[in-house]
């Protein structure tokens, strides 16, 4: 159980405190409710982009990172394709040096047409360094084009290519900025070491001054039901072949979500799952297999990649799979094992809580998605999930209409296609 | 207009120091055990750590397959119930691997403790590493390695090493697909018989846990604990540095270079390791550092860039890493070369000094940040053969550091002329 005590500024900005007096440092979270999926689909990349530039200097603070580095503190941001968060964490004593940097840059940026240059370069380089210089790099990015039609999920957070980045101009940064970047837009939570009735004084002080502005109203297709088997294949150089299958899934607030995650838990989390004991130690098909959840606000998609061992065929290994996910249809699984994945899943949570951030980042994440309070409900919520229900969830999950398969080859030789 | 804001939030100094230092205690067996408490919500970790890092290789690997394979099959339990058992309870294993220990770490809820300690022991100390197991393994260890071996960071990263230590030496050898297909059931036995044992092991727990827990611990690892071992024998390996500084390795098709540039340095005292620290901090380990000053936020040539110092027995490895786009590693190299100079050639101001030293003063205070933060802190003491004095020790000399000193340091320790480059990027 987390505690916390929750409020608004008249502003609109959304607060959360979660006072934990065991740690000698506090957290300061803000994170804004803007992803990749609010982005014009002739300009991806743009809301990452955005948090490189969120350090470039605001109206009274030239030089973000040089407050947190002379108050102790540490930084850092990350974007996906529903929010962007940012952090600092720093010795307690210096609460008031964070609330007043990310207050600043929440009134306005201030930053230069050599700031924006730099920061296209940078995170060209980025591109490069995580997606296109990295064997498979690319896979994610064409599985989600596969998957996604017209919902903005058919792009990675990195953007579509590097050209949408390059081409970014200062005028449309700043549009950006102003259209998503608002107290009305964002939770602010503090985890940590602190004193409340001064932190409430700090962060009237701080925050309570920012006028509320009006934030672009989100206006996002859905993706309509899939309704055919869809395959690509491409040839690459890499060492060995790899196949990725996405299946569309319910979002986050949806109640099956949970069955949904245990279900990828039975298929290959930990040594005991079946990906692991059937598909690589007993059947020596994958060197590597994985079935995983991307649960966004938006509905996700369930995931399963996994790279054939040389000697190996994509019918081969597709049927073994399919072998298991029939089992799950079939509820053909004990309930030692649902139990053992609960138990699994419900731990890793507490252990992720072990830390301020991870929290803050948590607490902020429930807020955004309607209330923090859901954080608290999370376990019952895994615990209650029944076979009923998985068997139920799976076989919706694993129509085969509902699967985007992707054949990534290795080139030199080619292997012989399905 | 709200005055303040110009004015900013006050900004103050905090102390740092070893917070929550370990008990040290003696399990039954007289195996040391550690402990760090602290609120952990009825989770424990709990690590075993042995004398059998990379240091102790009796031949190509078997040290990192020894670690890897420990799960996989003990005199009690098959490869699948070890999994199962931990899996059911929750258990969330990591097992660790470094210059001189090589050991694993469990996530253990309390309730369970007595269950799945009994597992646990055994496998540790009684493996049987199936040879099915081990073929798996290898097959699987080879398709990674080629994996690897597409990308230029690790390219150039093992380049270096190779170049730095010697291809002879555990952390500077070259491995091929024989090693890994070489390693054999007979030499991982014997290994393990030798290394991991109670005169070879120390055991970290941390969390809110009492003597009932201690006493799990005992009796899970006292069946394994009899005969004295024969006394421990660390081969001893020589560094070997290559005279030739320089290498460019192509790797057709790739769109960036990776950059590692890096020297070995003989520490005949830890007060001059932990100022290099402090140099080295200012240079590349953090983000305000001068190459991230330059070659990120200034020409914005990579998407990240840093350099890091370690010990590795009487050395220190140091070590600057970057991948920058294929066609500007010539420039991004000359930058790093002029931060080199510009140590030695260009003043420390008092308010580069003050970031550095806050920043590096904050990350000891992290350290401490909780029961676990606090055990990692521990290992990588007894990792490296040190106590907490030497945290003390070096917080002490970041308080000390001056211009003089460190420019010392930058004369005498990493000079452009001691560097070995390696470059791993597209067709010329």
């Amino acid at each position: 159980m987390i505690d916390f005590e929750k409020y608004h500024l008249p502003n609109g900005l959304r607060v959360i405190l979660h006072r934990d007096t065991t740690t000698p440092m506090v957290v300061v979270n803000v994170m804004y409710d803007v992803g990749s999926r609010d982005e014009n689909p002739q300009k991806t990349g743009f809301a990452h982009l955005f948090e490189h530039l969120m350090f470039g200097g605001s109206l009274n603070v030239p030089e973000y990172d040089r407050v947190v580095q002379k108050a102790g503190g540490e930084n850092n941001a990350f974007t996906n394709n529903d929010i962007t968060n940012y952090y600092v964490s720093l010795p307690a004593e210096n609460l008031e040096a964070a609330l007043w940097i990310e207050s600043d840059r929440m009134l306005e940026l201030a930053f230069s047409e050599k700031s924006l240059e730099v920061q296209r370069n940078v995170v060209v380089e980025e591109f490069n360094q995580r997606y296109l210089n990295q064997p498979y790099g690319d896979a994610m990015l064409l599985l989600r084009e596969l998957a996604y039609r017209v919902h903005p999920y058919q792009w990675n957070t990195i953007g579509k290519k590097p050209e949408h980045i390059r081409q970014a101009s200062l005028k449309e940064v700043k549009e950006f900025f102003y259209s998503h970047y608002a107290p009305n837009n964002a939770v602010l939570v503090i985890a940590g070491n602190f004193e409340p009735d001064n932190t409430h004084r700090l962060i009237e002080k701080w925050f309570g001054s920012i006028g509320s502005r009006d934030v672009s109203p989100r206006n996002i297709v859905q993706e309509p039901v899939q309704t055919e088997a869809r395959s690509l294949s491409v040839d690459r150089d890499v060492p060995q072949n790899a196949l990725y299958k996405a299946y569309h899934m319910v979002n986050r607030l949806h109640p099956d979500y949970y069955a949904t995650d245990l279900i990828s838990d039975i298929l290959s989390n930990g040594r005991s799952s079946w990906f692991f004991e059937k598909l690589i130690k007993e059947q020596h098909l994958f060197s590597e297999v994985d079935a995983y959840i991307v649960g966004s606000i938006d509905p996700g998609l369930f995931i399963i990649s996994g790279k054939p061992l040389p000697d190996r065929s994509y019918p081969e290994c597709e049927t073994a799979i399919e072998q298991l996910l029939q089992r799950i249809t079939t509820g053909d699984f004990t309930d030692r094992e649902l139990e053992k994945v609960k138990n699994r899943c419900i731990a890793a949570r507490k252990l992720e809580w072990a830390g301020a951030l991870n929290k803050a980042i948590d607490l902020a994440y429930f807020e955004i998605l309607g209330d923090a309070s859901m954080m608290n409900e999370e376990e019952d919520k895994y615990r209650n999930v029944n076979r009923d229900q998985i068997v139920r969830v799976a076989q919706s999950l694993f129509d085969k209409k509902n699967c985007s398969t992707l054949y990534y080859n290795k080139k030199n030789p080619h292997e012989p296609l399905p | 207009m709200n005055h303040f804001r110009k004015k900013g939030a006050p900004i103050y100094d905090f102390d740092a120091g070893v917070l929550n230092p370990a008990t040290l205690k003696k399990s039954a067996c007289g195996i040391p055990l550690y402990h760090i408490t602290g609120n952990t919500m009825n989770v424990a970790r709990i690590d075993f750590l042995f004398d059998a890092g990379a240091i102790f290789q009796t031949g190509k690997l078997i040290p990192s397959h020894c670690v890897s394979l420990l799960r996989e099959g003990s005199e009690l339990h098959t490869a699948s119930e070890i999994a199962e058992i931990l899996d059911y309870h929750a258990v969330f294993t990591e097992p660790s691997f470094s210059r001189n220990k090589a050991g694993m770490g469990f996530y253990i809820d309390l309730k369970s403790a007595a269950t799945v300690l009994p597992v646990i022991a055994a496998f540790l100390f009684r493996p049987v590493f199936p040879q099915e197991e081990l073929d798996i393994f290898n097959q699987n260890s080879f398709q990674r390695l080629k994996i690897d071996y597409e990308k230029v960071k690790i390219l150039a990263g093992k380049s270096i090493s190779t170049r730095l230590f010697g291809a002879k030496h555990p952390l500077g050898a070259e491995i091929i697909s024989e090693d890994v297909f070489g390693v054999t059931r007979n030499q991982l036995t014997d290994f393990h018989r030798t290394h991991y044992h109670a005169q070879s092991c120390s055991i970290v727990v941390s969390g809110n846990v009492g003597e009932e827990l201690f006493h799990i611990i005992d009796n899970a690892i006292q069946p394994y604990i009899g005969e004295q071992k024969t006394a421990l024998i660390k081969p001893v390996y020589t560094e070997e540095t290559s005279p030739e500084k320089f290498e460019y390795i192509t790797k057709s098709g790739a769109s960036q270079a990776a950059i590692r540039m890096g020297c070995l340095i003989d520490i005949d005292n830890m007060p001059d390791y932990h100022m290099l620290k402090v140099l080295n901090t200012l240079l590349g380990g953090y983000f305000g550092s001068r190459l991230m000053k330059n070659i990120r936020e200034d020409k914005g040539l990579t998407y990240g860039i840093g350099s890091s110092v370690h010990l590795s027995g009487d050395k220190a490895v140091f070590n600057i890493s970057a991948e920058v786009a294929g066609d500007t590693w010539q420039q991004a190299l000359n930058e790093i070369d002029n931060e080199l100079s510009a140590l030695v050639d260009k003043p420390i101001t008092h308010e580069e000094l003050m970031l550095v030293k806050k920043t590096m003063l904050g990350d000891k205070l992290a350290m401490f940040d909780g029961a676990f933060a606090s055990s990692a802190a521990l290992r990588s003491l007894l990792e490296a053969g040190l106590y907490y004095n030497f945290i003390e020790d070096g917080i002490s000399a970041i308080h000390k550091a001056n211009e003089k000193i460190l420019k010392n340091i930058a004369t005498t320790m990493i000079t452009r002329d001691k560097m070995t480059v390696v470059v791993a990027g597209p067709e010329a």
